[in-house]
C-alpha cells in the first residue's frame, strides 16, 4: 500500500507541476509548493517502504500489485536517496533562478522518480525494461523546456536514445531463452539436424544479445560513441538538471540491464569471450577517452559531463564479467555514481552562477574566494573515489578483478582513477592567483551574525542611553518606537506589502515626532541628542510607547486596528501630517478587513504567513551566496554517506532481484 | 483463424510502409495507427479481450496524440528517403526472410530430445509449426526494416517519432514470435510505453512546429541546414523537373 501512495503522490505532483509551473504568477507558486510538497511526500514514502513482509503463514504479502511490483531494500534506498538529493536540487534552482527553473526540472523529476520506482520494483523483467524505458521520457520535459535553438535538436536525440534502448532490452528479453534452448539442443541432446541449426545460431545469438544490452546501457549513459548527445545537453539546458537527465534517469535502465545478465545470461555460463572482450574494450575506451576529454576541455560544463561519462565506463565491467557476483558491485556502484555525480553537477552549477563563467581558466582563485564550495569540492572527488573501506572503492576493485584477473584487473582499477587528474586540475586552479572575475564575486561571509531584532526589545530597559547596534538606535524612545513598529509590521494582520508600507511610514513619522517633542532639540536617527540626552522617563510619549510595548510582548499578539492605532496615537504629535495619513491608512484597511468579512483568525493566518514568506524571501536573498554553497556542500555530504555506506548500501545491492515471473522455468 | 491472423499481418505491414513513405502527415500517423493497431492481434493464442484492449488503448492514445500534435504542422512532409517502392520492396523482402528464418527456428526447437526437459512454453506455438509465428517474426522484421532507417537517419520529427513507434511495434512482435503470449500486465506495460511513446513523439513534434513552423530537425552546429540534408538528390530532382 505505501508503494502504491508513493506512486500516486509522485504521478499528481508530476501532472500538477507539469500543468501549472508554465503559466506562471499565482498558478505557478501554488503548484510549486505542491511539486515540492509531493517530492518531500515521495521521499518520505520512500524511506517508510516495508520488504520482506510475510503472512502470518509465512507467506510473503503480495499487496495491491499481486507481487508483479515487490518493495526490496534496494529500491527503498536508492529511490529514498534520489528524492532526497532532488529536494536540495530544488532548492538550488530556486536560489539560482527563481521559480522559472522549476518548470522542466520539478515536474520531470517526479515523472522520473515514479517510472523509475516502478522499473526498480518490478519482479517482471518486462515490465521493468518499459518502466525504465518510460523514465527516460522524463528527460524530454526539461529539455523540450529550454529555450535553445537546438532544443528540437536535443530532444530528438533523448528520445530516439530513450525508446532504442528500452526497444534493445526487450528484444534482448525475447531472444535469451530461445537461444539458451538451442544451445541446450546445440551439446547435443537432439537430432542431428537439430544440433547442427542449434549450435550455429545459439553461440552467435546470445554473443549479439550481450552486446546489444551493453551497447544500451553505454547509449544511455552517453559512453563513447553516443557521447554526442550528453556534449550537446550539457549547451542547452540549465546546469542544475543535468545530474538528472544524464544520471539518475540512467540508473533505472542500468539496473534492469543488470538483471538482464544476470537472469538470463549469466547462469548458463556460455563461452562468449570475444564478446566480453569487445565489451571490455569498450569499457576502456570510454574509461580513458572521457577522462582526457574531462581534463582537456575549458568547459566547465563539458568536463563535468566526461566526467559522468568516464565513471559510467565502469559499469560495462559489470555486464562483461558474466558473473552473478558481479551483480552487488555494479548496483552499488551505480548508486554511487549517480550521488557522486549529482553533487558534481551542482556544484558546476553554482561555480558557474557565482563566477559568471563556465571557462575553466578564468575560474583560477575560485577556492580562496568559497571555502565552503571549495570543502563541497573536495569531498565530492573523496566521494567519487572512495577511500579503503568505502563501498564505492570496494565496488571499483570487485568490478575491475571481476572480469579476467590479473594483470588486467589492476588496470582497469588504475584506468577508473584517470579522472583524477581533472579534480586535482579544478583544485590548482582554485588555488591559484584569482582572476578578476572571481575577483568581482560575492564572496561566502562565514560571519556571525547579529541577533534579531524581536530580541532587543528585552534590552530596551537600559537607562544608560540609547545603543547604537549597525548604525541604528536600538534602545531609547526612539529604538522602542521602531521596534515596536516593526514587531507590529510583521505581526501585522495588515499583509506584509502594507504592514512594510506602513511601516515606513510610521518609523519616519515616529522618528520627526520623537525628534520634535525631544527637550533637547532634534535627534537624527543613529545618534544620541544633541545634547547628550534622551527624552525622559517620565516623558508622556516614552511611557506611553513602553506600556504598550509591555502590553503587546504579555498578549503576543495585537489586533490589527488596535495596534496600529497605538502606534500613530503614540507617535503622532497633533501637527505631523504623516502621522495622520497613517491614521488614515489604518481606518481604511480596517473598514476593508471589516468588509471582507474574513474571520480574524484566518486572516492572522495568512497574514503572518505571508510574513514569514516575506522574511524568508529576505533571507534567501541575503544569504544567497551561503545558502548555494550550503546546499552544494549537503549533496556533497550525501554522496560521500553513500559512498561509505550508508542505508546499508552494500547489503542491499547484493540482494536479489525479485524476478519471479519472468524467464524460463526449466 | 490463422488465415485471418496472417492478413492482419499483411496489413500491419501495409501500414508501416505508408507511416514511413507517405508524403503528408495525417497519412503517415494512420499508417502507424494500422501497423500499432495490428501489432497486437498477430500471436498464437489470440489474447484475451483485455489484454488487447488494453493494447488497442495505448495505441489509440498515443497516435492520437501525435495527431493532435500534428494541427498546425505543413502539409507536407520532406521527401522519404526510400519512397512508396523503395519502402515496399524492403518490407516485402524484410518479411520473407523472417518467415522463412522463423520456419528454420522452429525446425531446430522442434528437433530437441523427446526425453530432454521441455521448452518451458517457449515459442510452443513455432514449435508446434504454426504460421501465425512466422508471420509474427515477418512482420517483425519488416517493420524494422521500415523504421531502423528513419530512426538512424532521422530528418524530420514526425518520421522519426514514427519510427520508433515501429520498433516498439516490432518488439512486441518479435516477443510474440519467440517468446508466445505476454503476460496480461507486460501487455499493460507495453501499451502503456507505446502511449508514452506516442506523448514523446507529440510534445516532440509540437516543439518543432512552434519554433521553427516546420518539422525538420536542425543541428545546433549547422542551424541553416537539415541534418543529413540530400542536396545531391534535392538537385536532381530539380534538374529533371
Amino acid at each position: 500500500m505505501r508503494l502504491l501512495v508513493l506512486l500516486a503522490i509522485g504521478m499528481t505532483g508530476a501532472v500538477v507541476s507539469a500543468w501549472g509551473l508554465p503559466r506562471g504568477g499565482r498558478a505557478a507558486r501554488i503548484t510549486a509548493l505542491v511539486g515540492v510538497a509531493a517530492l518531500a511526500g515521495v521521499t518520505g514514502a520512500a524511506f517508510l517502504l516495508r520488504t520482506g513482509r510475510l503472512t502470518d503463514t509465512g507467506q510473503p504479502i503480495t499487496g495491491p500489485f499481486d507481487a508483479h511490483l515487490v518493495v526490496t531494500g534496494f529500491l527503498r534506498m536508492v529511490v529514498g536517496l534520489w528524492g532526497l538529493e532532488s529536494l536540495v536540487l530544488v532548492v538550488l534552482a530556486v536560489l539560482l533562478g527563481g521559480l522559472p527553473r522549476l518548470r522542466g526540472l520539478l515536474p520531470a523529476t517526479l515523472a522520473a522518480l515514479t517510472g523509475g520506482t516502478v522499473a526498480m520494483a518490478s519482479a517482471d523483467l518486462a515490465v521493468g525494461a518499459a518502466a525504465a524505458a518510460g523514465t527516460g521520457l522524463a528527460g524530454l520535459i526539461v529539455i523540450l523546456a529550454a529555450q535553445g535553438p537546438s532544443a528540437v535538436a536535443a530532444g530528438a536525440r533523448e528520445l530516439c536514445v530513450t525508446l532504442a534502448t528500452g526497444a534493445v532490452l526487450l528484444v534482448a528479453m525475447a531472444i535469451v531463452p530461445l537461444a539458451a534452448r538451442l544451445a541446450l539442443i546445440a551439446s547435443g541432446v537432439g537430432l542431428d539436424e537439430a544440433t547442427e541449426t542449434a549450435s550455429t545460431v545459439a553461440g552467435p545469438a546470445l554473443g549479439l544479445v550481450i552486446l546489444a544490452v551493453a551497447a544500451a546501457v553505454a547509449a544511455r549513459w552517453g559512453m563513447p560513441p553516443f557521447h554526442v548527445r550528453v556534449s550537446r545537453l550539457t549547451d542547452l539546458v540549465p546546469p542544475e538538471t543535468l545530474p538528472l537527465l544524464i544520471a539518475w534517469t540512467a540508473v533505472p535502465l542500468t539496473v534492469v540491464a543488470f538483471a538482464v545478465v544476470d537472469r538470463f545470461i549469466a547462469p548458463l555460463a556460455l563461452p562468449l569471450d570475444g564478446e566480453r572482450a569487445l565489451i571490455l574494450l569498450a569499457a576502456v575506451a570510454t574509461l580513458a577517452g572521457a577522462s582526457l576529454a574531462a581534463y582537456f576541455h575549458d568547459d566547465l560544463r563539458h568536463a563535468v559531463g566526461y566526467l559522468v561519462i568516464a565513471d559510467a565506463g565502469l559499469l560495462l565491467l559489470a555486464i562483461a564479467a558474466l558473473d552473478p557476483a558481479a551483480w552487488g558491485p555494479g548496483r552499488a556502484w551505480v548508486v554511487a555514481l549517480a550521488a557522486s555525480k549529482t553533487a558534481l553537477g551542482a556544484w558546476a552549477a553554482v561555480a558557474e552562477d557565482r563566477f559568471e563563467t563556465r571557462s575553466l581558466p578564468e575560474l583560477r582563485g575560485w577556492m580562496r574566494r568559497s571555502p565552503l564550495l571549495s570543502a563541497a569540492a573536495v569531498i565530492t572527488a573523496v566521494a567519487t573515489f572512495g577511500l579503503p573501506g568505502w563501498v564505492a572503492l570496494q565496488a571499483r576493485v570487485d568490478l575491475a578483478a571481476g572480469v579476467w584477473g590479473s594483470p588486467w584487473g589492476e588496470l582497469l582499477l588504475l584506468a577508473g582513477f584517470l579522472t583524477l587528474p581533472t579534480y586535482l586540475r579544478f583544485a590548482r586552479l582554485g588555488l591559484g592567483r584569482a582572476t578578476s572575475r572571481v575577483d568581482r564575486a560575492a564572496p561566502e561571509r562565514i560571519v556571525r551574525r547579529r541577533k534579531p531584532l524581536e530580541s532587543l526589545r528585552v534590552e530596551q530597559e537600559s537607562p544608560a542611553g540609547p545603543t547604537i547596534v549597525g548604525g541604528e538606535m536600538t534602545t531609547g524612545p526612539m529604538g522602542i518606537a521602531t521596534s515596536m513598529i516593526r514587531s507590529a509590521a510583521t505581526g501585522s494582520l495588515a499583509g506584509v506589502g502594507r504592514a512594510k508600507a506602513m511601516t515606513r511610514g510610521a518609523v519616519a513619522s515616529a522618528r520627526g515626532a520623537l525628534a520634535r517633542s525631544s527637550p533637547a532639540g532634534a535627534a537624527t536617527p543613529g545618534q544620541p541628542a544633541a545634547d547628550g540626552g534622551v527624552p525622559a522617563a517620565g516623558d508622556p510619549v516614552v511611557e506611553d510607547i513602553r506600556g504598550r510595548d509591555i502590553a503587546m510582548a504579555e498578549t503576543g499578539a495585537m489586533a490589527e486596528t488596535g495596534a496600529m492605532a497605538a502606534i500613530t496615537e503614540s507617535a503622532e504629535p497633533a501637527d505631523v501630517a504623516g502621522a495622520t495619513g497613517l491614521r488614515a491608512r489604518v481606518r481604511n484597511l480596517s473598514r476593508s478587513r471589516t468588509r471582507a468579512g474574513m474571520p480574524a483568525m484566518a486572516a492572522g493566518f495568512g497574514a503572518r504567513l505571508g510574513a514569514a514568506g516575506a522574511r524568508l524571501t529576505g533571507v534567501l536573498r541575503r544569504d544567497r551566496t551561503e545558502l548555494l554553497s550550503g546546499a552544494v556542500l549537503a549533496l556533497a555530504i550525501l554522496a560521500a554517506l553513500t559512498s561509505w555506506g550508508a542505508l546499508d548500501l552494500a547489503d542491499a545491492a547484493a540482494e536479489p532481484a525479485p524476478i519471479i515471473l519472468s524467464g524460463t522455468t526449466d | 483463424m490463422t488465415p485471418v491472423l496472417i492478413l492482419v499481418a499483411g496489413l500491419l505491414v501495409m501500414g508501416g510502409i505508408a507511416a514511413v513513405a507517405a508524403a503528408t502527415p495525417r497519412l503517415a500517423v494512420l499508417g502507424l495507427l494500422l501497423a500499432l493497431t495490428g501489432a497486437a492481434y498477430v500471436v498464437e493464442p489470440v489474447p484475451g479481450p483485455l489484454a488487447l484492449g488494453v493494447r488497442l488503448a495505448g495505441t489509440t492514445l498515443g497516435t492520437y496524440l501525435v495527431w493532435i500534435a500534428l494541427r498546425r504542422a505543413p502539409g507536407g512532409l520532406p521527401a522519404s528517403s526510400m519512397g512508396w517502392t523503395g519502402s515496399a520492396v524492403i518490407a516485402v523482402a524484410a518479411f520473407t526472410a523472417g518467415f522463412l528464418a522463423a520456419g528454420t527456428l522452429g525446425a531446430a526447437l522442434a528437433g530437441g530430445s523427446p526425453e530432454g526437459p521441455g521448452t518451458g512454453g517457449v515459442a510452443s506455438a513455432l514449435i508446434a509449426g504454426s504460421l501465425v509465428p512466422r508471420a509474427a517474426l515477418g512482420a517483425s522484421l519488416a517493420l524494422a526494416a521500415l523504421a531502423v532507417p528513419q530512426v538512424v537517419l532521422a530528418r524530420d520529427t514526425l518520421r522519426l517519432g514514427v519510427g520508433l513507434m515501429l520498433v516498439l511495434a516490432a518488439t512486441g512482435l518479435a516477443s510474440n514470435a519467440l517468446y508466445g503470449l505476454p503476460d496480461p500486465v507486460e501487455d499493460l506495460a507495453l501499451a502503456l510505453l507505446t502511449a508514452g511513446a506516442g506523448a514523446g513523439t507529440a510534445a516532440l513534434v509540437a516543439a518543432s512546429i512552434r519554433r521553427g513552423g516546420e518539422l525538420v530537425i536542425r543541428d545546433s552546429l549547422r542551424p541553416d541546414a537539415p541534418i543529413r540534408h540530400r542536396a545531391a538528390d534535392e538537385a536532381h530532382r530539380t534538374v529533371v523537373s
